[in-house]
C-alpha cells in the first residue's frame, strides 16, 4: 500500500454553515477549524444542536458549507470545487457510513442491505453479495445474511450497518452514534472493529457520539459546542484520556 | 439497484397489492366498458352484416340502417335499370311481434328477401336448407331464436316448430349463425312477399334495395350511378372505417356501417354514458395508484435518503421509483386484461352484453396506464430530486 500524500483524511478551516434568511437566519456553524488524520479514531462530541451533525453532513459532502469557507478538504479533495453529480460518486466510493436509526431497507436480506454501496458503485448482484457476506462474517453475522433486519436485535442491526459501510472500503467512514443503541459489551466489539479498520494508514473514522463508554478507543477527540471546535485532545500512551471526559463531555 | 428497487415493492405487501388492484380496476373498467361500447355499436350495424350485399340503396334522407324510409315497390325495378347494376333486390326489414304456442309475445327482427334469387339470406346455415324458405309458412330464424323462441323457458327451437306472427303461422326450416340485433330480437328471415303478409300492411313496405355492381364496375361508381339516376340514396356495406368516421368532411359515396355508428354516436347519450365510466376508471385509478404509491415512496424516504447519502445519484432512484412504478403497472395491467378476458368469455358465450375489442382498445388502455404510472412515477421523483442526503444525519 503506497503512503498517502496527506496525512490527513479531512481537514477545514474556516468553515461556515447557516439555515433561513434574514432575521431566522441561524448561524449554526462558526469558524470552525478540524483536523481528521488518516488512522485515526476521531470523536466529534458536544450537546445537542452544537452542530455536529451539520459538520458531518459537510464533511460527508451531503451538505454544501457557506461560500466563504477558506478550505474544506476530504481525502485530498477539495470537495466545494466538485460539481453534484461529482460529489455523489465521490461518496459512493470513497465514504461509508453509520447512521443513528441504522437506516436499513426492511423489505431485503441482511446482505442485499450491506451490499447497497457496491450495487450503487455497479458491481454485479451476485458479486456484491459475495462479498456482502465476507463482510457479514467479520461482524459476526455470517449465518444470518439470508435474514431480514427486523428479525435481529439492536445491536445486530448496527453491526449490519457496520458492515455496510465497510464492505466498499472506503477511507473515511462516518458514524453518527454509532453505539447508542449497544449494551457496553457489544459497544466495545464495534470499537474494536473500528479500531481495525483505523489501523490501516489510509483510512479514517469519524465518530460523532454521547457515549463516553468508547471514548477511550478515541485517537484524537474534538469537543464542539455553538458552533464552534472548543476543545481538542490528541489521546495516545503519553496523552491518556482527560478525567473530565471519562464521565461525560464539558459544554 | 433495480432489484433492490422491486425487493421493496414487493415486500411493502399492503401497497403492492393496492396499487395492483387499482390498476386492475382501471384497466379492467377502461378496456371492458369500451370493448361493450364497441360491441354495442357493432350491434347497430348487425343487419347490415346478417344480410349480406355490396350496396345497400334507401331512401335519400335515411341515415342509419336501423331507421329507415320505406320506398316504393317499383323502386326496385329502378335501380335494376341501372346499367352498372348487376341485380338488385327488395329487403323488407322490421320489428315484429311473435306469439308463441304457450302464449308469450317476443319482439323479432323480420327480414324478407327476394324469394327467386334468395339475396340477403343468411350466409351461414346451422340446420336446414336455405332453398326450403321458399316453402309456405317458411322462415328462418338465428341462433338466439332458437333460445328466445322456444315455447318452455330454457327450451329449444328446432326446425319444423311453429310459432305465429300477427296471427299467421310460421314454420322454422333453418336455423342461422348471425350477429345480434341491436334492438336484442332474434332475426327471422321469410320471403319479401310473406314479410309483406305478416306485416300490417301501409302505403310503402320496401325497406331497402341491396344490389351489386356489374363486372368490371366499381362498388363506388355503381352507387353513384345509382344515386343520379334514381335520386335515392346509395350506401356500401364494407364495414365500419375509422378513417372514414373521423373524417371532417364526408366522402361523396359513403359505408352504410359508418354512418350508422356515427349515427348512434350524435344521437344516443350511448358514448356519453360509457365515456363517464372509462373516466371514473381512470381518475379513480389514477387517484388510487398515485396516493398508494406516493405514501409508499414518503415511507422509503429515510431508505432513498440514505441511498442518496451513501452515493446513489438522484437518476438511479427516479429509476427505482419508475421501474417499481411500471411494474406494478404491467401487472395490474396483465391482470385487468385477464379479467377483462373472462368477461369476454362470458359475453360471448352467452352473445350478450355486447363485446367486440378493436386491437386500438387495449393498446389505449395501455398507453393510458402507462400515464398513470408515470404520474405516479413523477410524485415520488418530485420528491426525491428535492430529497438532501443530509437528511439522514437528523433522524
Amino acid at each position: 500500500m503506497s503512503e498517502p500524500a496527506s496525512p490527513y483524511a479531512a481537514r477545514v478551516r474556516g468553515l461556515n454553515k447557516s439555515f433561513g434568511d434574514g432575521s431566522s437566519r441561524l448561524h449554526v456553524l462558526k469558524d470552525v477549524a478540524m483536523d481528521v488524520k488518516l488512522g485515526d479514531i476521531t470523536m466529534l462530541i458536544g450537546p445537542s444542536g452544537c452542530g455536529k451533525t451539520t459538520l458531518i453532513s459537510i464533511l460527508a459532502g451531503t451538505l454544501k458549507p457557506d461560500s466563504g469557507t477558506q478550505e474544506l478538504s476530504v481525502l485530498e479533495q477539495d470537495i466545494q470545487k466538485l460539481s453534484t453529480g461529482q460529489i455523489t460518486k465521490f461518496r459512493a466510493q470513497n465514504i461509508g457510513f453509520i447512521f443513528q436509526s441504522f437506516n436499513l431497507i426492511p423489505t431485503l436480506s441482511l446482505a442485499e442491505n450491506v451490499s447497497v454501496p457496491l450495487l450503487i458503485q455497479g458491481v454485479g448482484a451476485r458479486k456484491a453479495e459475495q462479498k456482502a457476506r465476507e463482510v457479514l462474517a467479520l461482524v459476526g453475522l455470517g449465518d444470518r445474511s439470508k435474514s431480514r433486519p427486523n428479525q435481529l436485535s439492536g445491536g445486530q442491526q448496527q453491526r449490519v450497518a457496520i458492515a455496510r459501510a465497510l464492505v466498499h472500503e472506503p477511507r473515511l467512514i462516518i458514524c453518527d452514534e454509532p453505539t447508542a443503541a449497544l449494551d457496553a459489551k457489544n459497544g466495545q466489539v464495534i470499537m474494536e472493529l473500528f479500531e481495525n479498520v483505523a489501523r490501516s494508514k489510509d483510512r479514517a473514522v469519524l465518530i460523532v457520539t454521547h457515549d463516553n463508554r468508547i471514548f477511550a478507543h478515541a485517537n484524537r477527540i474534538a469537543s464542539m459546542d455553538d458552533g464552534r471546535i472548543v476543545e481538542v485532545h490528541d489521546i495516545d500512551a503519553s496523552h491518556p484520556l482527560p478525567e473530565n471526559l471519562k464521565h461525560g463531555f464539558h459544554q | 439497484m433495480l432489484r433492490l428497487a422491486l425487493k421493496m415493492l414487493f415486500g411493502d405487501t399492503g401497497k403492492y397489492l393496492m396499487l395492483v388492484a387499482g390498476l386492475v380496476f382501471a384497466t379492467f373498467l377502461m378496456a371492458q366498458q369500451s370493448a361493450v361500447f364497441c360491441g354495442l355499436m357493432s350491434w347497430t350495424t348487425a343487419t347490415l352484416k346478417n344480410v349480406p350485399a355490396p350496396i345497400w340503396v334507401v331512401e335519400a334522407k335515411v341515415e342509419q340502417v336501423n331507421e329507415t324510409n320505406p320506398l316504393l315497390d317499383t323502386d326496385v325495378a329502378r335501380v335494376r335499370s341501372v346499367d352498372s347494376v348487376a341485380w338488385a333486390a327488395p329487403i323488407y326489414s322490421g320489428i315484429q311481434r311473435v306469439r308463441l304456442e304457450n302464449g308469450n309475445f317476443k319482439i323479432i327482427q323480420l327480414i324478407g328477401i327476394d324469394a327467386t334469387t334468395l339475396a340477403g339470406a343468411p350466409v351461414k346455415l346451422i340446420e336446414g336448407r336455405l332453398e326450403d324458405l321458399r316453402l309456405p309458412h317458411a322462415v328462418i330464424i338465428d341462433d338466439l331464436g332458437v333460445k328466445r323462441l322456444s315455447k318452455v323457458k330454457g327450451g329449444k327451437v328446432v326446425v319444423g316448430d311453429t310459432f305465429e306472427i300477427n296471427d299467421q303461422e310460421a314454420r322454422v326450416v333453418g336455423i342461422a349463425d348471425t350477429m345480434q340485433s341491436f334492438t336484442g330480437g332474434p332475426y327471422v328471415w321469410t320471403t319479401y312477399e310473406r314479410a309483406l303478409q305478416y306485416t300490417p300492411p301501409q302505403r310503402k313496405m320496401l325497406s331497402a334495395v341491396i344490389a351489386a355492381p356489374r363486372e368490371g364496375i366499381s362498388e363506388a361508381q355503381c352507387v353513384a350511378d345509382i344515386e343520379k339516376e334514381t335520386g335515392l340514396k346509395g350506401y356500401l356495406n364494407r364495414g365500419f372505417s375509422w378513417s372514414e368516421f373521423t373524417a371532417k368532411k364526408a366522402p361523396s359515396i359513403q359505408d352504410f356501417n359508418t354512418t350508422t355508428v356515427a349515427w348512434y354516436v350524435r344521437n344516443t347519450g350511448i358514448p356519453i354514458s360509457f365515456g363517464i365510466t372509462v373516466v371514473v376508471g381512470f381518475v379513480v385509478g389514477t387517484a388510487i395508484s398515485c396516493q398508494t404509491f406516493y405514501s409508499f415512496v414518503l415511507e422509503n424516504m429515510k431508505h432513498l435518503g440514505a441511498l442518496k447519502a451513501m452515493g446513489a445519484s438522484t437518476g438511479t432512484l427516479c429509476m427505482m421509483l419508475l421501474t417499481q412504478a411500471f411494474t406494478v403497472g404491467m401487472i395490474g395491467y396483465g391482470i385487468g386484461l385477464f379479467f377483462t378476458a373472462g368477461f369476454a368469455k362470458g359475453a360471448l358465450a352467452n352473445e350478450q352484453p355486447p363485446f367486440y375489442m378493436p386491437e386500438v382498445v387495449p393498446l389505449a388502455v395501455f398507453v393510458v396506464i402507462i400515464l398513470i404510472c408515470s404520474l405516479s412515477a413523477l410524485l415520488g421523483i418530485w420528491r426525491v430530486s428535492r430529497l438532501e442526503p443530509a437528511m439522514v444525519f437528523r433522524g
